[in-house]
């Protein structure tokens, strides 16, 4: 008989398995005389167990207490149902549909027929309030939250990526159901460990863009299954999410700005041809960061760069634009996204419209999001923090400062007018600096571009 | 311990791998204390009074041929170090802008485009909450961090920060650290500690005899199935604990991406030991104590009609299979050395993990003392011997235990 048992994000398995040709997951550990795989191995090795008519004694979970009843029913749309049919084959897997497109109510209505303990990874503590008031409203359950200051574990828990990786060894077998939400976060170095030391045989990952810069998706069929589903803008555009436009402004540095922009160019312009550089791609700009660790020059190089890029970002002509574009939509709602927070205050102060960065107090964050979705607010701006999933459905303006143009942001920028509430056409606005680094377009030209039809 | 990006490392011969550490003179201290002094100053003043001094400061130090990541590294410690007035995230300042801006939605729809349209905002709301017109301003404007305003700053030295410095750059290192080597000899007071420790941060460890003392291998329950970076800012947290032992050495497997970020991370070796002491900071002896009412009378009444033996509390540890032993006392007299170990509570498990530890031990003589009420225990060993007590350990029973044991020694 093997004794099983869960210890620290591992299985360990006691008992003679020297003849049993044990699969290739499962590692002899001399420092406790015993054998060890990652708990997410352990539904494989049950397989393994039963197949072969092994006996073995697994104490694996410790599962909250609770209960679970579902007070109200998700409705669902015709591919909604298509994802959770593709999904249930294996209970694992990863479900690609666009921002707007109700991800959260495919992961609830499995959640209702499951009826498990169910543990939701989250990135930012607006998501995770934002599933919580979504799983308050249709079950009657416990509800933990985890991240952000708290520290519960309940029924159905809800936590941030940090903290679940902090707490993968606590978490790792308290929950049959795991929920990876904007499920891309997932492969990075650190945070894959919540999926490797959890036991949770259902997993679920939920996103709109799931491919990495870096390549490692090809961890997801290790770490929550293959991608069982998968949906995309264009065929969801008209039936399911309001079509948008695209417009886009160009404008130029002032005297001043163009000066400094210029004598900052002329720094790094120089190091670059004296050290034949070329930045064309992150990964030469990361070499430069290392090196100006150690290079005065480098150094002085880099910041020279910064600042400009600085200034073309947050060019002073970019304020009287967006001024245009706000007298235009005057009681519409609108979100303005900037790339720094600088700017994001100067234009709170400007305009008088609430911002939200992450050095906004935790207070006042609620506050203006929950003013916001009541209709309280109309507008809002906002440096990097809104920018995956968070629910702000009524919103059909959102203007672009100095988007740096990565198409993963772009993509879920654009998320938060795709909504498919309004009758009204949404529009993003992309506002950008010419004659920098940033693009290199003549003069305040304006573009349309329409985008779906 | 740092941001990783203020890390600061030198790599030898493509296999080892050094932290900078700030050397303990006189142009570093001047440094340390000048920093030191700005941040007295601004006690009372905004938080971006000070940002802006210092800024001035780190554009002097480097030129003055510092590395910025010294200066930031010393910043970070000292910004910890701050305090600020309560009141400065207020539910009033709150509430006073979301009056702001509710009235910008009321009366213009969501933002203002003119100072008039400011104006109109500004006074209306002003009325309502019966505020100065400027005030207000100054209120929507002071819910920004740099705004806040310095309560205290927690006194240190220069010679301390640097020392607190090579202490957390030391860390800082071993976050990246796969498997560590503590090769240590101290009391079994701070062994039990250190393993203790060990054991808090879900981390395990085979112990080994070594020259100097014992080897103790640390890494956590997944290294053995990969080398996961999980377990490096835990065994950074151990560091601490061993600086003060009488002797230390640190050997550690750091993974480290230092060519950029994309390729892959590579392992260095990194050493270090107690030649190195003067760098870090002193930590103070912790006040041994007993782990119970029952030993520390025991040791008090012991003592007392003992003659020549000398009682020992917590003596340097045993190795027993790869694990340790730490008996509560040693006794000793002459070349005769007795272990004492008293179990007075324990459940099933814990006294069958001991057990098979104190069956492991060799050529050792134990004496395990066991209360009564909790049953037999019946252990083959000529060099143990048991005995049992009620409630309070008889000095008597112990040195008649003690004699038997000088006999066998003497024949």
């Amino acid at each position: 008989m093997l004794e099983i048992k869960y210890s620290g994000g591992t299985i360990i398995i006691k008992g003679d398995l020297v003849n049993l040709g044990f699969p290739n997951f499962v590692y002899y550990d001399s420092r406790i005389d015993c054998y060890r795989c990652f708990a997410s191995k352990f539904f494989e090795l049950e397989k393994f167990l039963k197949n072969n008519n092994i006996k073995y004694d697994a104490k694996v979970f410790d599962l909250p207490q609770g209960y679970f009843e579902v007070i109200k029913h998700v409705s669902l749309r015709d591919y909604q149902y298509e994802a959770i049919d593709a999904w249930d084959k294996e209970k694992r897997g990863i479900v690609v549909v666009p921002t707007g497109a109700g991800k959260t109510y495919i992961a609830l209505a499995i959640m209702a027929y499951l009826k498990v303990p169910t543990l939701i990874v989250v990135p930012t503590i607006e998501l995770m309030e934002q599933w919580y008031s979504r799983i308050k409203e249709h079950f009657r359950t416990k509800i933990g939250l985890f991240g952000g200051g708290s520290k519960e574990i309940e029924y159905v828990t809800i936590i941030t990526y940090d903290s679940a990786y902090i707490n993968a060894e606590l978490i790792g077998n308290k929950f049959l159901f795991i929920i990876f939400d904007e499920v891309h976060h997932l492969p990075s170095e650190g945070y894959r460990q919540i999926a490797l030391l959890s036991a949770a045989p259902y997993r679920l990952g939920l996103t709109a863009t799931p491919e990495r810069e870096d390549g490692l998706h090809e961890l997801y069929p290790e770490l929550v299954g293959d991608i069982v589903y998968r949906k995309t803008v264009t065929e969801l555009t008209g039936k399911y999410l309001a079509p948008f436009e695209i417009l886009r402004y160009y404008v130029s540095l002032n005297e001043e700005e163009k000066e400094k922009y210029e004598k900052y160019r002329s720094i790094f312009k120089k190091f670059f041809e004296d050290n034949n550089i070329q930045i064309k791609s992150l990964e030469d700009f990361y070499q430069m960061i290392l090196k100006s660790g150690k290079d005065k020059k480098a150094r002085e190089a880099l910041l020279a760069w910064n600042e400009a890029r600085k200034i073309a970002l947050n060019a002073s002509a970019k304020i009287e634009v967006l001024k245009e574009i706000l007298q235009e939509h005057r009681g519409e709602r609108i979100i303005i996204f900037t790339e720094h927070n600088k700017l994001a205050r100067e234009i709170s102060a400007k305009f008088f419209i609430p911002e939200i960065t992450y050095r906004t107090p935790e207070k006042e964050r609620i506050l203006t999001m929950e003013r916001f979705r009541k209709g309280i607010y109309n507008a809002l701006v906002t440096s990097k923090v809104l920018e995956e999933g968070i629910d702000v459905p009524e919103a059909n303006v959102a203007i672009i400062l100095s988007g740096s143009g990565s198409r993963r942001e772009f993509m879920q920028r654009l998320g938060r007018i795709l909504r498919p509430k309004f009758n009204k056409k949404a529009i993003l606005y992309e506002i950008v600096t010419k004659g920098t680094s940033e693009v290199n377009i003549s003069y305040r030209r304006r573009i349309k571009e329409e985008y779906f039809d | 311990m740092l941001p990783s990006e203020l890390l600061r490392v030198k790599i030898y011969n493509n296999e080892y791998i050094r932290p900078l550490f700030a050397d303990i003179n006189d142009e570093n201290i001047f440094l340390a204390d000048s920093m030191i002094k700005i941040y007295e100053e601004n006690v009372g003043k905004k938080l971006k009074d000070l940002e802006e001094e210092l800024k001035e400061l780190e554009r002097f130090a480097e030129e003055y041929g510092y590395d910025f990541k010294f200066f930031r590294g010393l910043k970070a410690l000292l910004d910890r170090r701050l305090s600020f007035e309560e009141n400065f995230y207020s539910v009033d300042i709150i509430r006073i802008r979301a009056e702001i801006f509710e009235t910008t939605n009321r009366l213009f729809g969501g933002f203002i485009l003119s100072e008039e349209e400011k104006k109109k905002v500004i006074s209306e709301v002003s009325k309502k909450l019966n505020l100065k017109e400027d005030q207000l301003e100054e209120i929507f404007k002071s819910i920004y961090e740099e705004e806040k305003k310095i309560k205290a700053f927690e006194k240190i030295n220069g010679e301390e920060l640097l020392k607190l410095y090579n202490l957390s750059l030391l860390q800082t290192l071993l976050f990246r650290c796969k498997k560590l080597f503590l090769d240590v000899k101290a009391s079994g007071h701070d062994i039990k500690r250190l393993l203790w420790n060990i054991k808090k941060l879900g981390l395990l460890y085979i112990a080994e005899k070594s020259f100097n003392g014992i080897i103790f291998t640390i890494d956590g329950p997944a290294s053995v199935i990969k080398q996961i970076e999980r377990y490096g800012t835990r065994m950074a947290k151990i560091i601490p604990l061993i600086l003060p032992f009488s002797y230390w050495k640190i050997f550690a497997y750091i993974s480290s991406k230092l060519r950029s970020k994309k390729s892959k991370a590579k392992t260095y070796k990194f050493i270090l030991n107690n030649e190195s002491e003067r760098l870090f900071p002193s930590f103070k002896k912790v006040e041994v104590t007993y782990d119970s009412e029952l030993e520390e009378e025991f040791a008090k009444r012991f003592v007392t009609v003992t003659g020549e033996w000398k009682l020992i509390r917590e003596p340097e540890p045993l190795i027993s299979g790869k694990t340790i032993f730490i008996p509560d006392f040693l006794i000793v007299k002459g070349d005769v050395k007795v272990y004492l170990e008293i179990m007075g509570f324990w459940t099933e498990d814990y006294l069958k993990r001991k057990i098979e530890k104190i069956k492991q031990l060799r050529d050792i003589n134990l004496i395990l003392a066991i209360d009564s009420s909790l049953g037999d225990i019946k252990i083959d060993d000529p060099n143990i011997i048991i005995i049992k007590y009620d409630k309070k350990i008889s000095s008597f029973d112990i040195i008649k235990a003690l004699r038997k044991f000088e006999n066998i020694n003497k024949n």
